[in-house]
């Protein structure tokens, strides 16, 4: 029943995002803003490379962010990526024992973040890099299904994800979106190993679609 | 033309999302045996691991049933239950002891299984978003969930639980004792009675694999 949630919350999602795409154009006459929407490709890092290493295509991301005139911007950030892997015949130590059988694992991380950055051309060019930097909070589930039995782990942290991004004009008002940024969820509790470290790490290539409007 | 791309992308992007949504939770075609689950875990008080030396064990297989309900769980892999038990014992290193009037065995092991049917249900998505076709709304007010059960499938989960207790410190048949030792084994039962059988006997094996603390030690 979790995951039909997750589904229709992922479907939600997507219609409101979808809302503010279409909606770009016709908002405020005088800000001008940016609407990303992207698929997320998420290369796991340390802890999370050691529990769920293989790359994660499951994911995506979704960036609404104000441009200033001097070419800075300020915004918010959200997403979600999606780590499985699995491992057969595996033994893992508990304390005073030890647990035998095949485990699928997975890691559930949706991020809310604030954005600050810049962009480093003049906006002359069709081509725009950017920096930014995100800070905020990352809602992590780290869950371990062996046999019949699930176990699951939720922890909000704190986490920074500092970012580098192009975008690439398509036509006026649309642009090609490649960004990767680096995701450091912080440790906030005890990972499902009893680990007092659960701090979590990942880079995201996030590629996708720019909307701008004023 | 603006317009035309701005709806493509827009397309493009949900198609993207969605797909991405539905299509990411693997079920990795696992198998039955893939169900098996074999947990151990001593106590920590214990100290003296590896000067035990002898066991006993009955030569039956306790079913674990409630009060007043019946016993219907298979007997037919009792035995196959009580050999892997014993030869594990034996090829660890422990020695059986058969007539306990003549040598107090170091250890008791017993074994006794449960089995439980479950019933799971899968659903499907239904297209009646804010109308229900063949019901209209709900009586009481709000939407029905756009989820409802399709099917059921029923299935068997069996567990055998291996206890190990000291005889030393034990001091009548009426008291209750603490195992130093328990392994649970759990798995889905097939129809395939030697498939249920060799895996019963793997996952015997397993318990005693990943305790090592429990080879005796030699002089």
């Amino acid at each position: 029943m979790r995951l039909n949630n997750l589904r229709s919350t992922s479907v939600v999602i997507a219609l409101v995002l979808l809302g503010m795409v279409s909606g770009g154009t016709s908002a405020s006459a005088q800000q001008r803003y940016l609407t990303s929407l992207n698929w997320s490709i998420g290369f796991p890092t340390g802890n999370l490379d050691n529990y769920t290493p293989s790359t994660s295509f499951s994911g995506f991301s979704a960036d609404l962010r104000f441009l200033q005139p001097d070419r800075t911007f300020f915004g918010v950030s959200g997403g979600w990526n999606y780590f499985s892997d699995l491992l057969r015949n595996a033994t893992v130590s508990v304390e005073n024992g030890a647990i035998y059988g095949t485990q699928v694992r997975t890691v559930n991380a949706i991020p809310l973040l604030a954005s600050a950055g810049m962009f480093f051309d003049d906006g002359t060019s069709n081509m725009h890099p950017y920096a930014a930097i995100n800070v905020g909070a990352y809602s992590v589930n780290q869950r371990v299904e062996i046999g019949l039995v699930q176990i699951n782990n939720n922890n909000w942290h704190f986490g920074v994800a500092p970012e580098v991004g192009l975008m690439i004009d398509l036509e006026r008002t649309t642009a090609f979106n490649a960004q990767a940024r680096y995701n450091r969820a912080l440790s906030s509790g005890t990972a499902l190993n009893g680990s007092s470290d659960n701090s979590y790490g990942w880079w995201s290539l996030n590629l996708g679609f720019t909307f701008t409007g004023w | 033309m603006n317009n035309y791309l701005r709806t493509l992308s827009a397309a493009v992007i949900l198609t993207v999302v969605a797909l991405t949504s539905w299509s990411c939770y693997y079920d990795y075609g696992l198998s039955i045996s893939d169900y098996d689950a074999v947990i151990t875990s001593r106590d920590s008080s214990v100290t003296n691991w590896g000067t035990f030396k002898t066991y006993v064990m009955p030569d039956s297989v306790v079913h674990y049933v409630a009060p007043g309900e019946r016993d219907d769980i298979s007997r037919a892999y009792d035995a196959t239950i009580l050999n892997s038990i014993a030869s594990n014992m034996n090829a660890m290193g422990y020695k059986r002891i058969y007539d306990t009037t003549q040598t107090k065995p170091d250890v008791i092991v017993t074994q006794g299984i449960t089995s439980k049917d479950y019933t799971a249900y899968y659903g499907g998505w239904g297209g009646y978003w804010g109308w229900y076709g063949w019901g209209g709304w709900y009586g009481w007010g709000g939407y029905y969930p756009p989820y409802y059960p399709v099917g059921s499938y029923t299935y068997t989960q069996g567990t055998l639980i291996v206890a190990m207790s000291r005889v030393e410190g034990t001091k009548g048949v009426d008291e209750r004792i603490q195992s130093i030792w328990l392994a649970g084994v759990a798995g889905l039962v097939s129809e395939t009675a030697s498939s249920n059988a060799t895996r019963i006997q793997t996952l015997i094996r397993q318990a005693f694999v990943q305790s090592p603390y429990l080879i005796p030690e030699t002089l």
